[in-house]
């Protein structure tokens, strides 16, 4: 079982500017900021809770989150391939390194990071300091408590390879999973690479693995289903007595309108907070066939929905 | 409407006869959706297996391809007084609409921008027929499910003063309580949603296709442009080389409540497209049927598109729409499908209209069709 501590730590800033640049930072409610160790007293000195970037070598580098195309076959649609950081953050990772984040995508990584409870560290571009700012101010208005990924999906990670890339192809699927020691009888499916129903040399091609999986759990015992786009990854977990969705658009077409969602399970109320969107609900709040639909009417980065 | 929530499960039997060789993988198709059909659904409609051919040698100049909007209107005004036999054609438009109408006239716009789409000519002829008909301008919506190609034509040009010109995205968007749940491929995204215009504002639905060459469904008329021109997420059925266009098409157009309120077909032949259909991004594939279809049948009208269209490619010497060899598919090049008609890119699914006929949406027998010609000089 996994257990987050949600909004425990909002996202820092690498940051090599210099104490003049403070008022920028301020301007846009940035506070948690990671300098060179002889600066980080100043820095407190001017209200900042300042760490030392020589801690940043003890955190886990991750990739920016991105998306790429990869065109193969004569097709009307195709789905891109994500980076996320998911299926990582679900290995036990509490502490993040965002080293490089192209433009455009900081506020995106913030709240990846954030999702998962995992304490992130990032490098900003200059014309992503608002943005990123906007996002620390939308996860700090969040509320918080103690949490737990909610998941269908029980993967015995034995740290082979062939075990990272399923649980990548898992979380591009939005196959909801946690990464356990031993199969947990709770879940739906326990994974064990090596088993006969998952042999390890399915796993050679993570994309029929992951489509076997899906096969075996069933749509209709799944946790999360996302309908109206492929950029879209979600998650969940259950925080202060509530049932939190988590979507995050990887896309690089900017918002995602209309997007219809499914939960497992009878909710009545359901309370949307979505970063950059005017939007306050949901749309459609239905219940059907032993879940829970609504549709999101936008999302540009980071959407909430608390369910109760 | 009371909206009542039920499912109902829709899959036709495999073991049914396949139309000239054509293969067939029947999925489990999900169909949810809260309306019960009409006791006079429009499609097939009151002329099952009726088809009224107008054409036209002046109904289009082809070196400019522009429209002659007098002729456009004598076709329209023959053509609908031969399929209901009133002699007065406004009465033949007052037999499916009133002033109590709210009407979607569903145009195809896959072709835009470079001119093979519904002719706003053709759009905008309609209009004034339902206007006369006593259609308040305000109660027609000219739509189409993709913003980006709909917008380029610029319907609102030509229609009548209030009617209104929308998509999905400037409108009401889709109807989550109206979709077909069907994975194809293994993609996570399974549903495809009905426009809620379709669903919510329309009471009729006019249907104006073109007579066009289709790579996956091998071509496109009626069933094709309301399936895929009503629903969200329809490219998904033809990824790879085997498509499920085949059996998607038709169980679509039999989802309620498009089926019961579709009940006029007019197909737009002015202009066609024998290959690389449903765009017209090479001119050499682009020709002149100067022709247009009246009925209340989808099957039938598509029925006689396909040998409009297979005629036409065999006088160019290309091969036929049901020509589903390995021999002459690339799937991988689409540069070569698109330059040379002898190329196909995806296994072609000419049978997916009979495959609609089993749903009992048309007659597809030609031999059963009523096809009735009229030449205006």
């Amino acid at each position: 079982m996994s257990w987050l501590v949600i909004a425990a730590m909002l996202p820092g800033l690498h940051w090599t500017g210099g104490l003049d640049t403070a008022k920028q930072l301020t301007a846009v409610g940035i506070e948690r900021i990671f300098v060179a160790p002889e600066s980080r007293s100043a820095w407190e000195g001017l209200g900042f809770s300042a760490g030392s970037d020589a801690q940043l070598p003890s955190y886990t580098v991750v990739a920016a989150p991105s998306t790429r195309r990869e065109r193969s076959v004569g097709m009307a649609t195709s789905t891109p391939w994500i980076e996320a950081n998911g299926w990582h953050f679900l290995q036990g990772i509490d502490r993040a390194w965002y080293q490089e984040v192209p433009a455009g995508r900081a506020a995106l990584a913030a709240a990846e990071a954030f999702s998962y409870g995992v304490d992130a560290v990032l490098d900003v571009k200059p014309e992503d300091i608002a943005s990123f700012g906007a996002m620390l101010q939308f996860l700090k208005a969040l509320p918080t408590g103690e949490g737990q990924t909610l998941a269908d999906i029980g993967f015995v990670n034995d740290g082979s390879p062939e075990a990272q890339e399923a649980m990548k192809l898992l979380e591009r699927r939005n196959l909801l999973f946690r990464a356990v020691e031993q199969p947990d009888p709770e879940l739906d499916l326990n994974i064990q690479l090596g088993s006969a129903q998952f042999p390890r040399e399915a796993a050679a091609n993570p994309h029929q693995f992951a489509a076997h999986v899906r096969e075996e759990l069933t749509d209709d015992k799944r946790l999360l289903r996302i309908f109206g786009s492929n950029v879209v990854l979600g998650h969940v977990t259950a925080v202060g007595g509530a049932t939190r969705v988590h979507l995050l658009n990887y896309g690089p077409r900017g918002t995602v309108d209309r997007l219809r969602v499914r939960v497992e399970g009878a909710f009545a109320a359901a309370k949307l907070a979505s970063f950059d969107a005017d939007d306050t609900a949901v749309l459609d709040l239905t219940q059907r066939d032993g879940g829970t639909e609504f549709t999101v009417p936008r999302i540009v980065t980071y959407a909430v929905i608390d369910l109760n | 409407m009371e909206r009542r929530n039920f499912l109902k499960v829709t899959a036709l039997a495999a073991s049914a006869g396949i139309a000239k060789g054509q293969t067939e993988d029947v999925l489990d198709y999900r169909v949810v959706t809260p309306f019960a059909r009409s006791e006079n659904p429009g499609m097939p409609g009151p002329y099952p297996g009726r088809v009224v051919r107008v054409r036209s040698q002046n109904c289009v100049e082809e070196a400019g391809e522009r429209i002659d909007v007098p002729t456009v209107k004598q076709m329209m005004s023959r053509g609908m007084s031969e399929l209901t036999g009133d002699r007065d054609h406004r009465d033949s438009w007052r037999r499916f609409f009133s002033s109590e109408d709210t009407v979607g006239i569903k145009v195809n716009s896959s072709g835009a921008p470079t001119k093979m789409n519904s002719r706003p000519e053709v759009v905008a002829e309609i209009c004034a027929r339902l206007i006369d008909a006593g259609v308040k301008p305000g109660e027609i919506f000219v739509h189409d499910r993709n913003t980006g190609q709909l917008s380029q034509i610029h319907y609102e040009d030509y229609v009548p003063a209030g009617v209104r010109v929308e998509t999905e995205v400037g409108y009401l968007g889709f109807d989550p309580g109206v979709f077909v749940d069907v994975n194809f491929f293994g993609e996570d995204d399974t549903r495809s949603f009905a426009l809620r215009m379709a669903t919510e504002r329309f009471t009729k639905i006019i249907n104006v296709p073109n007579m066009k060459d289709h790579s996956a469904s091998g071509v496109t008329g009626c069933l094709k442009n309301l399936a895929y021109g009503e629903f969200s997420n329809v490219a998904r059925s033809h990824y790879h080389a085997k498509t499920h266009t085949g059996t998607f098409i038709g169980t679509l157009c039999n989802v309620e409540p498009l089926r019961s309120r579709t009940v006029l077909q007019v197909m737009d032949g002015l202009i066609g497209v024998w290959h690389g259909g449903p765009f017209s991004n090479d001119p050499r594939f682009r020709f002149y049927p100067k022709q247009m279809l009246f009925g209340t049948d989808p099957v039938a009208l598509d029925r006689i598109l396909i040998d409009v269209i297979d005629d036409k490619r065999k006088a160019e010497g290309a091969i036929s729409v049901w020509d589903r060899s390995d021999e002459h598919l690339d799937s991988q090049d689409h540069s070569k499908w698109a330059k040379d008609p002898n190329v196909n890119r995806f296994y072609r699914e000419t049978g997916h209209i009979e495959y609609a006929s089993r749903f009992g949406l048309g007659v597809y027998d030609i031999e059963r069709i009523d096809l009735r010609e009229i030449e205006i000089a």
